[in-house]
């Protein structure tokens, strides 16, 4: 048995092309495995981060009516108990209160219904990412009376633009009707035109002296890290179990509908690639161990019996992982640390897209589990690839195979 | 040259092993390739359908200016001519009639805006498979003015069948539109927002409420093959007058699907890229191989007298023929596979069954039957052939045959 | 001499002001009065089409109204009620009494190219903008003061200014102006045929244009006007709303 491992050991450096491509393709298939996977994580992640910092954050708290009709009278009571119960929770990053009415916006050529958004400029800025979305203007730093931010599409519809005057309508919680004049101080604008069509923002300060209340509607919180979400929510339904607390899955059930999917077509896409990978092995090594039918040959001439030809062809194959396995893990977290960083940006890749506007950019990522469990893989795949052309082996003729040219 | 197509031939046979490991090693490529391709364009499909079936259709006809003014004004009367256009392509199976606007709808004392639909039931049936959708009453019949509210709607006014609704609307050339309307049934409609605020009625009465009588907003095209929509939509622009009417697919009916749809599908031709690198390994893998165990052979034919532009040219042709052999081969090998997957769609477990089903969507991923995936990959490992064949060809063109003849 | 000079220009200045004032409060005591019955029809005019609807109106003050349509016959029956700041709205057809929302306050009035705001909109034109005498025209023979109103800074109107011309023989309105902020004309409202309701002498006609867009306006005309009726506030009540003829 010695014997046979000092052998393959010697072969593998002997032919240094053959081992480089069995190298070669388990590299290849660590990285591709590692490489996919944290690919297709970063694309779903940024699905789900951009919709969570543009319109549903971590976490929502309303007056437990409020989902039902959206009637302003349902307003969050004792809205500075929920600040307490949000401060001392250490996994909370950033939360703001909000006023949601609905209402009309019009300007001197059109009217619209809008839902109107009264919110607390420095909390917003740590919630979401509005304020990093606005095409003209600014997020409230105008020293004009009553700013308003609008969305383009809105902005366009009204045939208004930057520091226009535009007339607010609504109710307030007695249905008493109110109105303001306020100016566009800027415009954003968002993925969804349609989310930018029908909300505008005001401040806090500015709404509630129209409507003289101070009372909130919503609460919206981001958690440190996706992972804290799930902790916070169930620590908050508990201690603040008189009011509505909905976690972003609830909200917007797209969102984890495209985890689901996209996990299920991982893993088809997996068993593609590892398949091709096996028969590339397969193939590749077939063809190695017919180049070899003169030196194969010449073993069992000699008195090497089948059996340990067999152990020979699978031990070198055994060594060859073993280099590769650790170069291809490597190979693919360096890709993921590098992309990781700058990003994929995928309007290169993709034809005909046009302005493909914010969030495009892709960060793979992947647990380090996966690692392991990849490499774990192709190792034992190649390993079991290695099978069938081995057996091949065992078919040569001693004696045809050293005649053989 | 004739020569040199035969010694290729021939040299392909002669080694019938090592060919038949080179053909699989590219078929194998194609296989692949087409397969994880046929799913993803299947998906895709299928989320366009969803998408697509949830509400507008694949494409729809309009008065010209109605999409930029959605304004009950802007309806028009289909002539003979649009008429006998739908009637006579194969490719459409039905059009469905709409006309659809905004009304404040009203109890004693709440109101809500919704958007009021006036359809054909039956057709609608077809293309927004409303029945399943039904959780009460039933459809109302064409000739009567019942209404079919959305559950966000029904719990809002806290109705059910039988109640009545009051609808209060701006009608067709300023006439006022009002009436109370009784519910003979509820829909719930995954999409929250419109679930909130859609009324369906029979298009007549809604055509008498808004005093637009045999007017309509838009023409739904239900079709039969989604994948000739754009020669479709061709054929149509060109018959149409399109100073009357404007024809919209849903790409510009539904512009944000576009972008998701874009954004993913760059991200399929990433993965798509790492498949192909893996497959291209193999196939230069086998190539390398077969050019080591060829070595001798090489270095006979040249010491003999064969021109090194010669031999280049035969191992050219000899892939290219393997690679052609493989690619017919492997179109054939995949295509039941894809036909059986088409039929058979992969279906998605649990957690993921149950997202999709919530949305009225059949969990599942297709495979796609387009013809383009078989022949654009073909070509595309084709090509990858020929660049792997550039080993072979580099290593003959600087072979020095003692040396070779040696190996 | 400097000072006498310059408090005198002030006192001027402020008199213009206030002249301007007291000019655009006279023209709108001189429309509303106490209480008013009115016969009416609105021509609503589109490049491609036109409807005249036939109203019979009520009001105490600004706060109470009635309007009831007499015509079309698809309409007739239809009333609105405006008491304070709300609207409720009544349809033969349906037979219930519907509150309207604010949302429908900015949508246009029966398709004309007045809003519900228009109708319900306590006179605004006194204390949400600033007056100013800036000339004279001539209309409808008549000759008219040019008074411009700029929108106080927290008042909710959607207009950059509004031009107003006052005849200064009866204080009639004879016209206005509306302009967005950066001066473009939007609105224009025209006033003719004067004559005598009763007593009382005002234009019989009016007409709103929107400037932006071709071949529309409304058209109002007066058939009847009478001031000072016998009418209180228990008139305007929803139980009311179904009975009016």
């Amino acid at each position: 048995m010695k014997t046979t491992i000092k052998i393959a050991w010697r072969n593998i450096w002997r032919t240094p092309m053959r081992s480089f491509l069995v190298i070669g393709s388990i590299i290849m298939g660590i990285w591709a495995g590692i490489f996919v996977i944290a690919f297709c994580y970063g694309l779903n992640k940024q699905r789900t981060l951009n919709s969570i910092n543009n319109y549903v954050s971590h976490i929502q708290i309303h007056h437990p009516e409020y989902e039902k009709d959206h009637d302003s009278k349902y307003f969050l009571e004792n809205s500075s108990r929920i600040k307490k119960e949000l401060e001392a929770d250490k996994n909370i990053k950033a939360f703001a209160f909000r006023s949601l009415l609905n209402g009309m916006i019009s300007s001197p050529i059109k009217s619209n219904g809008v839902r109107i958004i009264g919110v607390n400029k420095n909390e917003e800025k740590k919630l979401t990412s509005i304020h990093s979305s606005l095409v003209e203007g600014s997020y409230f730093e105008s020293k004009r009376k009553n700013p308003i931010l609008i969305g383009e599409a809105l902005a366009q519809k009204l045939k208004v633009k930057l520091r226009s005057k535009i007339v607010l309508t609504f109710q307030d919680a007695d249905n008493n009707i109110i109105s303001g004049a306020f100016r566009i101080c800027g415009i954003f604008k968002t993925k969804y035109s349609k989310y930018d069509q029908g909300n505008i923002f005001i401040q806090n300060s500015d709404l509630q002296r129209l409507i003289k209340s101070e009372e909130f509607h919503q609460l919206a919180l981001l958690c440190n890290s996706l992972d804290d979400v799930d902790s916070t929510y169930h620590s908050l339904k508990n201690t603040l179990s008189d009011y509505d607390v909905k976690d972003w899955k609830t909200i917007a059930p797209e969102l984890a509908y495209a985890d689901e999917i996209m996990e299920t077509w991982l893993f088809l896409i997996m068993i593609i690639i590892m398949l091709a990978l096996i028969f590339g092995i397969i193939n590749t090594m077939l063809m190695a161990v017919f180049e070899r039918r003169r030196e194969l040959g010449m073993l069992m001439a000699i008195g090497m019996n089948k059996s340990k030809v067999f152990i020979l062809i699978l031990t070198e194959t055994f060594f060859l992982s073993l280099f590769g396995a650790p170069l291809g893990m490597f190979l693919g977290a360096f890709t993921i640390r590098l992309t990781s960083e700058t990003g994929i940006n995928l309007a290169m890749v993709g034809e005909g897209l046009r302005s493909v506007g914010l969030g495009n950019i892709i960060y793979p990522e992947i647990e380090a589990k996966f690692y392991i469990f990849i490499t774990a893989m192709v190792f034992i795949f190649t390993l079991i690839a290695a099978i069938y052309p081995s057996r091949k082996a065992l078919k040569l003729k001693p004696t045809e195979a050293i005649r053989t040219i | 040259m004739k020569m040199i197509f035969k010694m290729a031939w021939r040299n392909i046979w002669r080694n019938k092993r090592r060919s038949i490991i080179t053909i699989s090693s590219i078929f194998f490529a194609i296989f692949f390739a087409v397969f994880a391709r046929s799913f993803q364009i299947g998906i895709y499909n299928k989320m366009i359908a969803n998408m697509v079936g949830m509400y507008t259709g694949y494409l729809q006809i309009h008065q010209n200016g109605f999409w930029e003014e959605q304004s009950i004004d802007n309806s028009f009367i289909p002539d003979q001519t649009v008429i006998d256009i739908l009637h006579n392509n194969k490719d459409i199976t039905d059009y469905n009639e709409r006309l659809e606007s905004f009304a404040l709808t009203a109890s004693k004392n709440l109101t809500k805006g919704a958007i009021i639909m006036g359809v054909n039931f039956d057709k609608e049936d077809n293309l927004m498979d409303l029945r399943p959708k039904l959780i009460s009453g039933e459809f109302p019949a064409d000739t009567s003015a019942s209404m079919l509210i959305s559950e966000g709607l029904a719990s809002f006014y806290n109705m059910s069948v039988g109640d009545s609704l009051i609808l209060l609307g701006q009608g067709y050339h300023g006439a006022s539109a009002n009436g109370i309307f009784p519910i003979c049934g509820i829909l719930k409609f995954p999409m929250p927002d419109l679930n909130g605020r859609l009324v369906l009625m029979p298009i007549k009465a809604t055509q008498e409420l808004y005093d637009a009588s045999e007017r309509l907003t838009s023409l739904v095209l239900q079709i039969k093959d989604p994948s000739k929509l754009n020669r479709l939509k061709k054929y149509i622009s060109k018959k149409l007058d399109l100073d009357k009417y404007e024809l919209m697919d849903w790409k510009s009916l539904l512009p944000e699907m576009v972008q998701t749809i874009q954004a993913d599908s760059a991200g399929g031709v990433i993965i798509i890229g790492v498949l192909y690198m893996i497959i291209s390994f193999g196939i230069l893998g086998t190539l390398l191989m077969m050019t080591a165990e060829r070595m001798h052979e090489f270095g006979i034919l040249i010491s003999v007298g064969m021109r090194k532009s010669k031999l280049i040219l035969t191992l050219i042709i000899e892939s290219l023929m393997m690679g052609v052999l493989a690619s017919i081969l492997g179109i054939i090998g995949i295509s039941p596979v894809r036909y059986y997957f088409n039929r058979h769609p992969i279906r998605l477990e649990a957690q993921a069954a149950e997202s999709v089903e919530s949305y009225g969507f059949e969990p599942v991923i297709p495979a796609s039957l387009d013809l383009d995936i078989l022949f654009n990959h073909a070509g595309i490992v084709l090509l990858i052939v020929l660049i792997c064949t550039l080993y072979p060809i580099i290593t003959i063109w600087r072979l020095k045959p003692v040396k070779a003849m040696r190996a | 001499m400097k000072k006498l000079l310059f408090s005198f220009l002030f006192i001027a200045f402020q008199s213009s002001a206030q002249d301007a004032y007291e000019i655009i409060k006279r023209s709108d005591e001189h429309l509303r009065g106490a209480s008013q019955k009115a016969e009416m029809s609105i021509e609503v005019q589109r490049p491609k089409w036109s409807r005249t609807m036939e109203i019979k109106a009520w009001s105490l003050g600004t706060e109470y109204s009635f309007i009831l349509i007499q015509a079309p016959s698809r309409d007739k029956g239809t009333v609105f009620l405006k008491r304070e700041k709300e609207i409720w709205n009544w349809q033969p057809k349906i037979e219930k009494v519907i509150k309207l929302p604010p949302s429908m306050m900015m949508q246009s009035w029966m398709g004309s190219d007045f809003t519900n705001d228009d109708l319900v909109k306590e006179s605004s034109i006194l204390s949400d903008y600033t007056h100013e005498i800036v000339g004279d025209t001539i209309l409808q023979n008549r000759t008219c003061y040019s008074i411009k109103l700029t929108p106080k800074p927290e008042a909710a109107v959607v207009w950059g200014k509004i031009i107003t011309f006052i005849d200064k023989l009866d204080y009639l309105q004879l016209g206005s102006e509306f302009y967005d902020e950066d001066g473009y004309l939007i609105n224009k409202m025209e006033a003719s045929d004067i004559k005598f309701f009763g007593d009382k002498i005002l234009p019989a006609i009016m007409v709103m244009t929107p400037m932006e867009e071709e071949n529309q306006k409304t058209i109002l005309r007066y058939k009847y006007i009478e001031y000072n009726i016998d009418i209180e506030e228990s008139f305007f009540t929803k139980q009311n709303m179904k009975s009016l003829r």
